[in-house]
């Protein structure tokens, strides 16, 4: 794709991300769920979050069954390793040694059961949120959020750090500020941010935004400070305009460091995400931890902890593999 | 492209492409926390004195088109400030610079320049994406484009490696793409700033031929900084020979020898001994 | 009190001038710095904003010196420093000699980098509200999930310093008769340090994040506790207070750390990087 494609779908993506929240119901029964409080099933009756569907996991059975896997991948990642990536099936297996070890402390009774559920529960929780649409609205509610601030980051954040390193009568004014501002924890502008805005999404949005800001100004800083002179007289000498010099050489220039800082500020606006959800909101992952933990319903925290964690991941390895396309010619 | 035999020499007043009157280059001295920083300008807040360190003491010389001329001096000595100050990245301290009969006003596709590394290259677009910028910055066409970004490609051998990137090129074909690059715009006057330096010896003579290849077929002026005499004798035939800083020229060697240069003949020795006792000889003859 | 600030800014002036860093950049600073505190408290004075809302800096400054004065504050800092520092160091002690063993051992290496790139993708906050069901409310969670925090990047951090060593230097000294200990000590320790200090940082910056967070979340004194209790009674004052403190202390650290790491590697010039031993 050309330079300016690529500019161009980032644009797109970045504007669709600022207006998805604004698209009306993003669930069937949003409004009832938003009405009620609570969530509700399609006959807006609202859902219990005490269930178990579908028969219970014979422990052994469970152990078993994922010890068996285990081996087969370890087999194929050997004999078919174009296939199998062995550093995944490595992870996988450690995983899987780990839940070994797990479901069986708990089998054998070394552990309270209230403590630590073995997997098995945490599985059938699960298997049951995901069924009554519980865990859905959940993670949408999480991921809408996430996304609406990071754009805004984004979209603060590059223009901000592109004027911050060209203009040094701007950056004395605003570094100051900014670099107060950096060392103080987003989580620490909760309570300020519920003063401000009351519970509910606005306090997270500021806080996602803080937190995925300064990774992604700080870098467009560095990396737009990083244009090498010889770049830029490069593109003088073939008659290039002011214009010329930061479109064509600054920005490609920092391109992959800017990502880099996108990755990074989208790590650190996925923890300030969990946190915001854990006090200053009415739905979401981090809520729905919160909520059980209140209830003692430890399934669903470790259930909670898993998808969240899972999620984490799925991001990561996207933003890395993007990386790796953006930063080809480096 | 003028090809040898039509020249076009209707510039201005004086039919010299370059004049260069009597100009000095001169920086101030600071030295912060341990550290020595030259600087444009006096700084205006500072209770310290700058010191003054002259790059060009005093330097005239004129260039005509078609000329191929080298300055040739030891590290130092000012060569590379005036290269830039043709080029129009710096300005001169005193005396003055004309192009074609006009002020220097800062840097110009008239008046490419190749630079000495060879990452001046742009590591994020393509061999033909690097060559094309110029012409793209002067709205030439898309296909027009194409066409010459094709053979000036041609030019510098350099088919077949259209789409590669810089990062996958070795420091001798990075720097025929920045020779290519500065040429696609049929620049009056080319300026390159020891542009083999950083190369093994190979491929540096095999670049010096193309340089001249380059220049025996399209009319075209060159200015070439060196601090290797045997590349001065081999190129140029103006070498234009300077003293150690502060910069002055020391003697102006013209060389009629006819291309390709045999390194090995006795002229070519000569002239090759000639200039390295006017660098070695610490004081300035005559 | 305000002769001697008038004092340290004139000392300050002057030896700044004396080493050219006064100049157009330290004036527009100062004038955006009293741009601020004009606009804050003027906006407050006249109603601009509601007195909820934001806290003159008067108020905030009032607020300070009472809790110093009855010993409100220095208790809270404390706390949560504590909490901070015990979390950090036990990760540290965890973090950096796993590290190392791992990063020595390629096997080991190879079965636990995976795993630990998918672990480290965890929120520590995400860790807490388990870590209150298995510790209850306290110091315990607190400090298990900084150390959680802190953990993953200095164990990474270590370990790819130790894998990146060169081995042109162990060699070096393989040849010069040394055994696994010397190659240890005097290569393997020194190249990864500079790593080391990389992940360092960035654990700190996690933890103190982390750390907030669960004194916001779950604690019952600390700072991020007294920062929450103002909020509820809607006492911005001491909210600001609370962030203030929090900020001074995070640029003690940071500059701490980057004394630290000045210290602990010198730079020579080309881009190698040593130790000063």
């Amino acid at each position: 794709m050309s330079f300016r494609a690529k500019l161009l779908a980032l644009a797109v993506l970045i504007f669709a991300g600022l207006t998805i929240n604004f698209s009306g119901p993003a669930f069937a029964g949003q409004e009832a769920f938003e009405k009620s409080g609570g969530p509700v099933d399609t006959w807006n009756r609202p859902i219990e979050k005490e269930f178990v569907v579908g028969k219970d996991i014979d422990p052994v059975h469970f152990v078993i069954g994922v010890a068996i896997a285990m081996v087969l991948l370890l087999v194929a990642s050997n004999t078919f390793a174009k296939f199998v990536p062995v550093p995944l099936v490595r992870a996988l297996t450690s995983v899987g040694l780990i839940v070994i070890v797990w479901e069986m402390v708990v089998y054998y009774k070394l552990v309270n059961q209230v403590l630590l559920p073995p997997p098995t529960t945490v599985i059938i929780k699960l298997q049951g949120h995901w069924a009554k649409g519980y865990l859905q609205i959940h993670i949408l509610a999480s991921l809408k959020r996430l996304f609406f601030a990071f754009f805004l980051a984004i979209a603060t954040g590059v223009p901000l750090g592109f004027l911050i390193a060209n203009f040094r009568k701007f950056s004395d004014y605003v570094d100051p500020l900014f670099n107060l501002m950096r060392v103080v924890p987003p989580p620490a502008w909760l309570p300020f941010a519920i003063l401000w805005f009351g519970i509910g999404n606005p306090p997270s949005y500021f806080i996602i935004w803080l937190g995925a800001f300064f990774p992604i100004l700080l870098n467009t800083i560095s990396g737009i400070k990083d244009t090498q002179q010889i770049h830029i007289e490069s593109i003088q000498t073939l008659g290039g305009s002011r214009m010329d010099v930061y479109a064509r050489v600054m920005i490609p220039s920092a391109f992959p460091t800017i990502f880099t800082g996108i990755r990074i500020g989208f790590g650190i606006g996925w923890i300030c995400l969990v946190t915001a959800e854990l006090v200053a909101v009415d739905a979401g992952l981090g809520w729905m931890i919160e909520d059980a933990r209140n209830l003692l319903d430890t399934p669903t925290v470790l259930g909670g902890m898993v998808v969240i964690m899972m999620f984490g991941i799925f991001f990561d390895t996207i933003f890395r593999a993007a990386e790796k396309e953006v930063v080809k010619w480096q | 492209m003028a090809m040898r035999g039509e020249t076009d020499n209707s510039f201005g007043p004086g039919s010299h492409v370059v004049e260069i009157k009597d100009v000095k280059k001169s920086f101030y001295v600071y030295v912060d926390e341990g550290q020595t920083v030259l600087s444009e300008k006096r700084r205006w807040f500072s209770r310290k004195k700058p010191g003054e360190l002259v790059a060009i003491k005093s330097f005239t010389l004129d260039v005509d088109h078609g000329e191929f001329v080298a300055l040739l001096g030891p590290s130092g000595c000012g060569k590379s400030t005036l290269l830039r100050i043709l080029a129009g990245f710096e300005t001169p301290t005193s005396g003055f610079v004309t192009f074609k009969g006009n002020a220097i006003n800062g840097p110009d596709p008239q008046r490419a320049m190749v630079f000495q590394s060879e990452r001046a290259v742009f590591p994020w677009l393509t061999v033909e994406g690097n060559i094309g910028l110029g012409p793209k910055l002067q709205g030439m066409g898309k296909k027009a484009r194409k066409e010459a970004v094709a053979k000036t490609i041609e030019l510098v051998e350099l088919k077949g490696f259209e789409r590669a990137y810089p990062k996958t090129l070795s420091g001798g074909m990075l720097q025929r793409v920045a020779v290519a690059r500065a040429i696609v715009n049929h620049p009056e006057l080319l300026l390159m700033d020891e542009p083999f330096g950083a190369l093994d010896a190979q491929t540096r003579n095999h670049l010096q031929d193309h340089v001249v290849k380059i220049w025996q077929s399209i009319e075209q002026t060159i200015i070439f900084v060196t601090h290797d005499i045997e590349e001065a004798v081999y190129l140029a035939n103006k070498v234009v020979v300077f003293t150690a800083r502060p910069g002055e020229i020391k003697e102006v060697v013209s060389i009629n020898l006819p291309h390709p240069r045999d390194r090995t003949s006795e002229e070519f020795i000569g002239l090759r001994n000639h200039c390295t006792r006017l660098i070695r000889d610490k004081h300035p003859e005559g | 009190m305000a002769a001697l600030v008038a004092v340290m800014i004139v000392v300050t002036v002057l030896r700044a001038s004396s080493q050219d860093l006064v100049g157009a950049k330290f004036y527009r600073v100062l004038m955006a710095w009293l741009i601020f505190f004009v606009f804050a408290e003027g906006t407050i004075y006249y109603g601009v904003f509601k007195s909820i809302l934001l806290a003159p800096p008067t108020a905030v400054i009032h607020r300070a010196m009472f809790y110093l004065e009855k010993g409100y504050l220095q208790i809270n800092i404390a706390s949560t420093m504590f909490r901070f520092i015990s979390g950090f160091f036990i990760a540290l002690t965890l973090a950096a000699p796993l590290g190392l063993l791992f990063g020595v051992y390629d096997k080991a290496y190879e079965w636990i980098a995976p795993a630990s790139n998918f672990l480290r993708m965890t929120p520590p906050p995400a860790i807490l509200p388990f870590a209150i069901i298995v510790f209850g409310i306290g110091e315990a969670p607190a400090v298990f999930v900084i150390t959680v925090g802190c953990f993953f990047p200095i164990f990474l951090a270590t370990m790819r310093g130790v894998r990146e060593v060169e081995t042109i230097h162990k060699e070096v000294v393989q040849t010069m008769g040394g055994d696994q200990m010397d190659v240890l000590k005097h290569v393997i320790l020194p190249s990864a340090l500079p790593s080391v200090m990389t992940g360092v940082r960035i654990g700190f910056g996690i933890g103190w994040l982390v750390l907030v967070a669960s004194e916001i979340v779950a604690a019952d004194s600390g700072l991020g506790f007294m920062i929450q209790g103002g909020r509820m009674r809607l006492d911005t004052p001491t909210v600001f207070v609370g962030m203030a403190t929090i900020c001074i202390l995070g640029l003690t650290m940071d500059m701490f750390l980057k004394q630290l790491e000045k210290y602990v590697t010198v730079r020579k010039k080309g881009g190698g990087e040593y130790i000063y031993y």
